[in-house]
């Protein structure tokens, strides 16, 4: 085989088991709640959050739109919108890291404890954080779960004086993600 | 008649109370619009959709083939991503590739992770 053939065919064998390690969503669900324990919860669920999963290296990105969060209440999602997340300004809520140590080949159908080390972009402002996630094999492809907290103050979401006692200052983060193959 | 009158004042204020009440609970759970009863900023094809600058989280009405059904996604042009509402499932469960779809939907942006456009909550529409 020629060296300009040889290189092709390497060229397109190595671009065909890149993209085979690619496991991705575009549908995941990322729920929040961000009160108190009041007789109406602020909770919310994103259930079109997209993510990639580069398995050779454990990077992964996610990516979600913040007006697509869902709210049992829609005065709630209004304001939600309008007065704390500035969702026109700010449409995107972004993560980018890497999962510690990992390996696909160690996976299994039982969850498996990872630590994910990345940078969470709220309203524009990044913010390091580092948060356990639950890793396993399903049918389909992987299963990623994680359940964490960031504060409301870190992110410059402004709480005013009225409502204060109805919203928690840690918001707690619920992300469940099946994440298939990406060809 | 009596008690009516020695207390017309504080049912007066009660019945104000309970109407107020009632109005701003009829205003604080009132029910979202509809993707189907919204009003549609931009109405055409996917190229003209993609040059148009439409803000983000607007109500769209798109006519476009679909090269690729992914469970409960289809995707137009290669560069459209369209998810729907589990009460569409069964008016979308016929849709296949190279099929050309009218529908409507909430335009959310660009997904720079996908490199495509997202739209959700979308419903078919008939094709007049």
């Amino acid at each position: 085989m020629c060296m300009k053939y040889r290189f092709l065919f390497y060229f397109v064998f190595l671009s065909a088991l890149v993209s085979a390690q690619k496991y991705a969503t575009r549908s995941g669900t990322t729920s929040f709640v961000g009160s108190e324990e009041t007789f109406e919860q602020i909770k919310a669920v994103n259930s079109v959050s997209t993510s990639i999963l580069d398995s050779s290296s454990g990077e992964i990105a996610i990516l979600l739109f913040i007006s697509a969060f869902d709210f049992d209440i829609s005065l709630m999602q209004e304001h939600f919108n309008e007065n704390y997340m500035d969702s026109s300004k700010y449409p995107k809520a972004t993560f980018s890291g890497n999962i510690q140590n990992f390996s696909l080949e160690d996976l299994s159908e039982s969850e498996k404890e990872y630590k994910v080390l990345g940078i969470l972009t709220i309203r524009g402002i990044e913010k390091e954080i580092a948060v356990a996630c639950r890793l396993s094999k399903i049918k389909e492809g992987l299963s990623l779960k994680t359940n964490f907290n960031v504060l409301a103050s870190d992110f410059d979401i402004k709480i005013p004086k009225v409502v204060r006692n109805k919203i928690s200052k840690e918001i707690n983060i619920t992300v469940e993600y099946d994440l298939v193959e990406k060809l | 008649m009596i008690l009516l009158r020695n207390y017309k004042w504080t049912l007066l204020t009660v019945g104000f109370f309970l109407v107020s009440l009632l109005f701003l609970i009829n205003f604080a759970y009132k029910k979202e619009v509809p993707v189907s009863e919204k009003v549609a900023v931009f109405s055409g094809e996917v190229s003209s959709f993609i040059n148009a600058n439409i803000v983000e989280n607007s109500v769209v009405v798109l006519k476009a083939s679909v090269t690729a059904v992914r469970g409960k996604e289809l995707e137009l042009e290669s560069v459209i991503s369209v998810q729907y509402l589990e009460s569409e499932s069964q008016s979308f469960s016929n849709i296949k590739k190279g099929d050309l779809v009218f529908l409507k939907g909430i335009y959310l942006g660009y997904d720079d992770l996908f490199e495509e456009y997202k739209l959700i909550n979308c419903i078919l529409l008939d094709d007049e």
